[in-house]
């Protein structure tokens, strides 16, 4: 079937769309990644532990 | 059975395919080899951060023995690791004389950093202050689970258990019965086996209607059961980690190597997907979504080449990023938590509902554009039939030698 010039544009148009939710789904998929991982490398390893928790310091006598 | 023969310039295609997949191969070697080397000797203890007072620390053995500004001993720390939801989870334990846990670190974890400051939020570390080698350590029984990230806090108990038997044993004379460990099979593990059968019944099925009933029965049932109730969908981090030899224990985490195992033996043996159009939580969402609104596939030829692709260098990307920091659930940028659970990150929330909105107008955005486990399954699908053209060559040169 040939196409009119408006299908051809309506078929841009919903190509460009489609480049634009991927590339924007892309750009959030690198952020996710790269602030886990960032955070996953800020807060690995005995000088920078994810988490700490101690009893509070017992008195001397 | 014999394949089908293909034309010239789908046979060029296969062979350009397989050189790029070989490449992909070496290069995923490669990062697991420099994940390897650069996480082997990180950890070397803080222990003066558990054994609160102690000013002094003495190695010994596998040990740390804190003393305070007097030179009396305050007690004793040790280090122990247990394998969670990405990789092993590591913790350093400090004990007093009296054999009571003073204090807790985590030197180091694999685990989704979303989910695993839920035990810190949920005081988590605080039921094991003051507990001794007496005490029911067991989660569920003498500890509290933490909804979300039971994989982690199972890592964190039983790291925990360890590090105090180690102490109790070697330092204060008192022997902890080993982990008397269960099989855990519960609801998770039967709706899954469940599944993957309806699954194989529906693929031998010639019946169009019961198909189609079948297939509608377990997606429904793998929303709301492996999504909305249990959070525990098939994702990219499952590959990566048994990639990088993050093995959970089969005991704790059966439901893992049935998901994992059963994915990877149908793929193999029947060379198809027995998971994402049969019973992912996350395209279930979205087809219900399409569902709705009549949503359509939407592939066009002229971009099929390249959505294909970035499909393919976002799952390599995932699993490369995931050996080599050996951090297989930071890399795993799936948003199903997000939605089964709530939790996740900003451009996680972002991409959910640019990914729900889109649902609306195209069928399953998300698996025909982004998801990494597509490529990864079909890449299986390959592997396999490489393997058959191979035998089926070498059996023809056979026939005709003979």
């Amino acid at each position: 079937m040939a196409q009119t010039p408006s299908s051809t544009r309506l078929e841009r148009i919903k190509h460009t769309l489609l480049l634009g939710f991927v590339g924007l789904c892309c750009l959030m998929i690198a952020l996710t990644a790269a602030l886990a991982l960032t955070e996953s490398q800020q807060q690995d390893g005995p000088q920078n532990p994810s988490y700490i928790l101690s009893s509070p310091e017992q008195e001397q006598p | 059975m014999t394949l089908p023969a293909r034309p010239a310039h789908r046979i060029k295609a296969a062979r350009r395919q397989r050189l790029i997949s070989l490449a992909a191969f070496l290069i995923l070697v490669g990062a697991w080899l420099f994940g390897y080397v650069n996480t082997r000797d990180s950890i070397a203890p803080s222990a003066a951060s558990v054994l609160p007072g102690a000013v002094r620390i003495e190695p010994r053995g596998a040990l740390f023995a804190g003393f305070d500004s007097a030179g009396a001993l305050v007690g004793y720390a040790a280090a122990s690791s247990a394998p969670g939801y990405g990789g092993p989870v590591t913790l350093l334990v400090g004990v007093n004389t009296d054999g009571a846990i003073i204090g807790v670190q985590v030197v180091t974890h694999r685990e989704t950093p979303g989910f695993f400051r839920v035990l810190e939020r949920d005081q988590y570390y605080e039921q094991f202050l003051g507990q001794t080698p007496g005490d029911n350590l067991t989660l569920g029984q003498g500890i509290d689970s933490v909804s979300g990230a039971t994989l982690s806090a199972e890592a964190v108990a039983q790291s925990i258990r360890d590090a105090l038997r180690t102490v109790a044993g070697q330092e204060l004379g008192v022997s902890m019965p080993p982990d008397e460990i269960p099989v855990k099979f519960g609801a998770p593990e039967i709706v899954l086996i469940g599944l993957f059968i309806a699954g194989f019944f529906a693929h031998r099925t010639r019946h169009k209607q019961a198909k189609k009933w079948l297939r509608w029965g377990t997606l429904l049932t793998g929303m709301i059961a492996l999504g909305f109730i249990y959070n525990k969908p098939f994702t990219v981090a499952h590959v990566t980690s048994f990639l990088a030899g993050y093995w959970p224990d089969w005991r704790t985490n059966l439901y893992w190597f049935l998901l994992l195992g059963g994915i990877l033996f149908v793929t193999s043996a029947q060379g198809k997907n027995p998971y994402c159009s049969w019973f992912c939580p996350f395209g279930a969402v979205q087809e219900c979504l399409g569902k709705l609104s009549g949503a359509k596939v939407y592939r066009p030829r002229r971009l099929n080449n390249l959505l294909n692709w970035l499909q393919r260098g976002l799952a390599f990307s995932a699993i490369f990023l995931g050996l080599a920091f050996r951090q297989p659930a930071a890399a795993s940028y799936e948003p199903f938590g997000t939605l089964f659970d709530l939790t996740g990150s900003w451009p996680q929330w972002v991409l959910l509902v640019l990914v729900l909105l889109a649902s609306l107008v195209i069928h399953r955005p998300f698996c025909n554009y982004l998801c990494p486990l597509d490529p990864v399954v079909g890449y299986i699908g390959e592997i396999r039939r490489w393997v058959k053209e191979s035998r089926e060559s070498w059996l023809k040169r056979r026939q005709a030698r003979a």
